[in-house]
């Protein structure tokens, strides 16, 4: 039986965060990025030492800084890569400031609420108002996921050859092999936010209030956090989980964008 | 608690997060929050607010825009929550 083994707080509102709306992680240099929505930054912190600062604002525009920076991930070139929903674009991170992907053809983002890169760096995007998942592939052009169809498509990852769908409208985490295109439905009956997986291939994903994770083998979801198991941590009361990355096997970040919370959580298996 | 406490307390919350005093003063009980600029997270961040000023906990199913579109149904929430406690 898989249970938490430890919660910590690893950043607050004390360090300067105020709505942390999405996070990435880096295992190879071992920092964790963090999406400061309302401060218009990103943080970057060290996981070990959790010393911390703010990377460049600016959009290489003159005298132009993000306006609305929401979603965050990491491609494999170790560039951050982030989705503005003011400006409805992607820009990348690169000689301390931020470029604008820019797309071919007339195709438009529409609240680009998550996004997320594949082995072959192609870019995807959780495209909320315009109810689909998008690909934007390395000629820059973009291209619908028909496979998918979720009208209210919140957070996306991928691991491996998986692309992860938290999809609001049907109640469900949904997987797609990104190989051959299949896509199926991992759980429902959830109201699922963020999602995640670490490298075994466990997902976990967030409700309001609550964390779950889905066994790659078993592939069902168990609860790890709710509000019962919170009370006994001590820390104020979860008002909403709205992200989630895994740092290692079994071990997660998760941030409270209401409480201006970052916490990090480890599970372990329990012999019943 | 009286309705007028509730109302009047989730009012002077919303009224606080308000930036714009054009829209303080046509600010009515039935005025639909997203015309008040007020997104579905910073709905969330007063119901947040809410929940600790009257030391109540919603539950998840009840978290959403279509319980909370105004100041009257947020108070009804609150109502039956505080009633119930």
């Amino acid at each position: 039986m898989l249970k938490v083994q430890y919660i910590k707080q690893i950043l607050s509102a004390q360090d300067g965060l105020s709505f942390p709306s999405s996070l990435a992680y880096n295992e190879k240099t071992r920092q964790l990025y963090l999406c400061n929505m309302n401060e218009k930054c990103i943080i970057e912190a060290n996981i070990d030492s959790l010393e911390h600062s703010i990377l460049s604002r600016n959009t290489g525009n003159l005298g132009e800084n993000l306006k609305k920076p929401l979603a965050l991930t990491i491609d494999r070139d170790n560039h951050l890569l982030l989705t503005d929903v003011i400006d409805n674009c992607v820009y990348r991170y690169a000689r301390n400031e931020w470029e604008k992907v820019v797309c071919q053809g007339d195709y438009q983002m529409n609240l680009p609420g998550s996004i997320a890169v594949d082995k072959r760096n192609i870019i995807y995007v959780s495209d909320f108002l315009n109810q689909c998942i998008i690909k934007i592939k390395q000629d820059c052009s973009v291209e619908v996921i028909v496979q998918i169809p979720c009208k209210k498509p919140y957070g996306i990852c991928i691991s491996g050859d998986i692309l992860y769908t938290a999809c609001e409208e049907s109640g469900s985490i949904q997987m797609m092999n990104l190989e051959n295109g299949k896509n199926e439905v991992l759980v429902s009956g959830y109201n699922p936010i963020a999602v995640t997986a670490d490298q075994v291939g466990n997902a976990y994903f967030t409700e309001t209030r609550k964390v779950y994770i889905v066994e790659a083998q078993s592939r069902e979801a168990q609860l790890l956090i709710d509000k019962e198991m919170w009370k006994e941590t001590g820390f104020s009361r979860i008002a909403h989980l709205g992200a989630l990355t895994a740092i290692g096997e079994r071990r997660l970040v998760m941030s409270d964008t209401i409480r201006n919370s970052v916490y990090e959580v480890m599970v372990e298996n329990v012999r019943e | 608690m009286e309705n007028k406490n509730i109302e009047e307390s989730v009012k002077n919350i919303i009224v606080s997060r308000m930036k714009e005093q054009e829209k303080i003063d046509k600010l009515s009980y039935d005025t639909p929050l997203l015309s008040l600029g007020i997104d579905s997270i910073l709905a969330l961040s007063i119901l947040v607010e809410i929940e600790d000023e009257f030391d109540i906990e919603i539950s998840d199913s009840d978290l959403n825009m279509d319980k909370i579109k105004d100041i009257a149904s947020f108070a009804q929430l609150v109502r039956e929550y505080v009633t119930n406690a």
